[in-house]
C-alpha cells in the first residue's frame, strides 16, 4: 500500500519495506495532448555527504550521467515527451551498495527548459514521482506533482537518509526556482 | 488571489459555499472573434452527453448546473450536476481569422456572491498558433471540486477541441475539380451599363468593383439588362449582433446593393429589418450607401426573436397590398427579388409556411440565406453529434424546396458559415441560380407579363 506523502512526512523504509535492497524512483506523466512544446520531465539523484553536498560531480546522476561511479545508482534513460504507460523515467538505487560516506540521497524532478517554455507541473496531466521497492514492486511513497506542485517547475521530491543504521525516507516536496542547473549547483555540483 | 496558468487549487479554498459561483470572462480579443463554451465531461474526459456543452446556442445544461448568461458569463451550481459529469472545461475558440497569440490582456474572474475572489489573467504571449483554448477546468478529485487554469489549446481550433473531447467533425467537402474550359469571353458592356458604372464611380466609388462583377455574373446567367425590384430583408435578432458590429453585414449589404444597382431602374434597394417586429427604414442607394448599415444599427435595436412570417407578410403588403391568393395570380411587368438573410430558425413556422404559399401567386422570388452551419451543408451522416450540435437549425428553410401547395416554386435557400464565405463571383452565381429558372416559369404561370 503506497503512502501518499505530504510535505515533511517521514517513513521508515526499514519498517515499510524491511527487505528493500533496491529502490526504484519512478517519474511518470502524460504526453501533451494539446499543441505546443512537449513536456520533458527529468528525474535526477544526488548522493550527498553529511554536510548535504556531493562528494564530486560524479554523485549527480541524471540523463547525461546515468550511472554513479560505484554503480549503486542507475538512471534508465531520458524520456523527452512522457510517451508510454507507467513510469516514463526511472532511477534504480541499490541501497546496500551505496558507499558508507553517502549520508543522504536526494531525489529531484525538473521540467526541462520550463522557463523558456513557460511550463509548470500543473500544466502536465498525471505527473507524479514515486518510490518503489524494486524487488517486490510495492510502491512505498508517491507525490502528485500535477495536483500538489502545480505552480512549480522543479522540485526536491524527497530524501533517503541513514538513521540509526537504517534507511529512512523523508518527503520534502519543496519547490525550487531555476531548474536543474541551479539545483545541481545548490548541491555543490560544478555546473 | 491570482491564479497562475497551470495552477490547481481546491475550489473550497476560494469559495466558502463551495459549489455556487460565477466565472466571468473579460476578454480583450484584439479584434479576434472569440466564442466561449463550457464542456461537461465524463470521467474519461469525453463529452458523452452533448447537452452538457453550454454556449450561446444551448445556454443551460438539463440539470441547470451550468448556465451561459450573456457574453462570457457562466454560472455554476455544481451540486446540481449528475455524478456522471466529472469535469467542466471552459473553452475559447476563434471564429474567423487569427490566432490566440493575438489576445490582449484578458481575465477570467471567479465571482462568489457578487465578490471577485480570484482571477486568472492571460494574454497572447502565452500562446502561439492556437485557435482554441481550454482556459480553465473544474474537476472532481478525491471527493472535492478542484480548479486548474489549463491555458493550453489547439492550432486546429474548435474542430480539434471537439476531437479532443471525443467528438467527430465533418470531413471537409471535396473541392470541385478545376474545370479545364477556357474562361468565358468578357461581356460586351451595353450603353446603359456604361452609364451606370459612371454613376457608381461618381456616387459610390467603393462599389465600382462589385457593380462590375454583378455585370459579368448577369451576362453569364443570360440576364444582362434584366429589370427587377430588389429588397433586402435583414434579421436583426440579437444573435446577429457580432455580424453587424464586425462590419460583415455592411459588407454583405454592399454586395446586394450592387445587384440592385444593376436590376433596379432607380438603383434603390428596399430594406426591411425583422426580429420580433418588422421595420422599414429608408431605401439604400448609391448616394447613401456609405455607413448605411452602421446608421441602421444606431437607430434600430436588435430584437429578441426571429419571425420570418411577419417579415414576409410586411414585404408582400409593401409590393402587392391586394395580395395574391386562392389561385388568382398577380401579374406584373417587373418581378421582385427578395434577399432574405437570417441566422436562425423562425419562431412562426406556420405563418411563414402560409406566407410562402400565398406569395407563390405573386411575382416575388424569395432568396433565403442562412448564416451558420446548416445541416444542409455537407453530408450529415458523416458528422458526429458535436458537429450537428454546432449547426444552426434551418430546418424550415431546408424544406422550402419541397414545400407543397404552391403555385410555383418561389424560393431558394442556401447557407453560409459567414456572410463573406463565398467570393463575390460565387455569391452572385448562387443568387441567380434558381432565380433565372424561376423567371420563365413565372411568365408561364401568369405572374410576369
Amino acid at each position: 500500500m503506497a503512502i501518499s506523502l505530504k510535505k515533511g512526512g517521514n517513513i521508515s523504509l526499514s519498517k515499510e519495506a524491511p527487505s528493500m535492497k533496491k529502490m526504484l524512483v519512478g517519474l511518470g506523466w502524460d504526453i501533451r495532448a494539446t499543441d505546443g512544446d512537449a513536456f520533458d520531465l527529468d528525474a535526477s539523484v544526488f548522493l550527498l555527504n553529511a554536510s548535504g553536498k556531493v562528494r564530486s560531480d560524479a554523485d549527480f546522476i541524471f540523463y547525461n550521467q546515468p550511472k554513479s561511479s560505484d554503480g549503486s545508482v542507475e538512471h534508465t534513460g531520458d524520456n523527452r515527451t512522457g510517451e508510454g504507460a507507467g513510469d516514463d523515467e526511472s532511477v534504480v538505487i541499490q541501497l546496500d551498495k551505496v558507499p558508507a560516506d553517502v549520508e543522504k540521497i536526494s531525489v529531484c524532478v525538473t521540467i526541462h527548459d520550463a522557463e523558456a517554455k513557460r511550463q509548470n507541473f500543473g500544466m502536465i496531466s498525471s505527473a507524479y514521482v514515486r518510490c518503489v521497492n524494486a524487488d517486490s514492486s510495492v510502491e512505498v511513497a508517491r507525490y502528485d506533482l500535477s495536483e500538489d506542485a502545480s505552480v512549480e517547475t522543479a522540485m526536491i521530491f524527497g530524501e533517503i537518509y541513514r538513521h540509526s543504521g537504517e534507511w529512512k525516507f523523508k518527503a520534502i516536496g519543496q519547490g525550487f526556482n531555476g531548474g536543474l542547473g541551479p539545483l545541481a549547483k545548490n548541491f555543490g555540483v560544478n555546473v | 488571489m491570482d491564479i497562475a496558468r497551470g495552477q490547481r487549487i481546491r475550489l473550497q479554498d476560494l469559495i466558502s459555499s463551495g459549489t455556487r459561483f460565477t466565472l466571468e470572462l473579460r476578454l480583450d480579443t484584439g479584434g479576434l472573434s472569440v466564442d466561449a463554451a463550457c464542456f461537461g465531461l465524463d470521467a474519461a474526459k469525453k463529452l458523452s452527453d452533448e447537452s452538457y456543452m453550454t454556449f450561446f446556442n444551448q445556454p443551460v445544461t438539463p440539470c441547470g448546473g451550468v448556465s451561459f448568461v450573456g457574453t462570457g458569463r457562466f454560472e455554476f451550481d455544481l451540486e446540481r450536476l449528475p455524478p456522471t459529469i466529472a469535469s467542466l472545461v471552459v473553452t475559447l475558440a476563434i471564429d474567423g481569422p487569427g490566432m490566440m497569440n493575438g489576445l490582449r490582456p484578458s481575465a477570467l474572474h471567479v465571482v462568489n456572491e457578487g465578490v471577485e475572489v480570484a482571477s486568472h489573467r492571460f494574454d497572447g504571449s502565452a500562446f502561439a498558433a492556437e485557435r482554441a483554448l481550454m482556459l480553465l477546468e473544474l474537476y472532481r478529485k478525491d471527493g472535492v471540486w478542484r480548479l486548474n487554469a489549463i491555458g493550453q489549446g489547439f492550432n486546429g481550433g474548435l474542430d480539434a477541441l471537439i476531437v479532443h473531447f471525443g467528438g467527430t467533425v465533418a470531413e471537409p467537402e471535396a473541392s470541385p475539380a478545376p474545370t479545364a474550359s477556357a474562361p468565358p469571353p468578357a461581356p460586351v458592356p451595353t450603353s446603359s451599363a456604361i452609364s451606370l458604372e459612371k454613376r457608381v464611380e461618381k456616387e459610390a466609388p467603393h462599389l465600382i468593383s462589385l457593380v462590375k462583377k454583378v455585370g459579368v455574373s448577369l451576362e453569364k446567367a443570360g440576364l444582362s439588362g434584366h429589370r427587377a425590384r430588389v429588397a433586402l430583408c435583414l434579421d436583426i435578432s440579437a444573435s446577429m449582433s457580432r455580424l453587424y458590429s464586425s462590419g460583415q453585414m455592411a459588407a454583405f449589404t454592399d454586395r446586394i446593393l450592387a445587384l440592385a444597382a444593376r436590376f433596379d431602374d432607380d438603383g434603390e434597394l428596399d430594406v426591411f429589418l425583422f426580429g420580433t417586429s418588422v421595420q422599414q427604414p429608408e431605401p439604400m442607394d448609391l448616394a447613401n450607401s456609405r455607413g448605411y448599415v452602421d446608421g441602421l444599427m444606431r437607430r434600430f435595436k436588435l430584437e429578441g426573436g426571429t419571425y420570418y412570417g411577419a417579415a414576409m407578410k410586411a414585404i408582400r403588403r409593401h409590393y402587392y397590398p391586394q395580395g395574391g391568393r386562392n389561385g388568382k395570380p398577380i401579374a406584373d411587368k417587373m418581378p421582385v427579388y427578395v434577399m432574405f438573410v437570417t441566422d436562425g430558425q423562425t419562431m412562426d413556422e406556420k405563418l411563414s409556411e402560409e406566407q410562402i404559399r400565398e406569395a407563390s401567386f405573386e411575382p416575388i422570388f424569395w432568396q433565403f440565406m442562412g448564416i451558420g452551419k446548416s445541416n444542409k451543408s455537407g453530408n450529415s451522416k458523416k458528422k458526429g453529434f458535436f458537429a450537428r450540435l454546432l449547426e444552426t437549425d434551418f430546418s424550415f428553410l431546408e424544406k422550402l424546396d419541397t414545400l407543397e401547395g404552391r403555385h410555383i416554386d418561389n424560393a431558394n435557400f442556401f447557407s453560409v458559415e459567414k456572410p463573406d464565405q463565398e467570393s463575390d463571383e460565387d455569391l452572385y452565381e448562387l443568387l441567380l441560380l434558381e432565380y433565372k429558372a424561376w423567371l420563365p416559369l413565372a411568365r408561364q404561370r401568369g405572374l410576369l407579363v
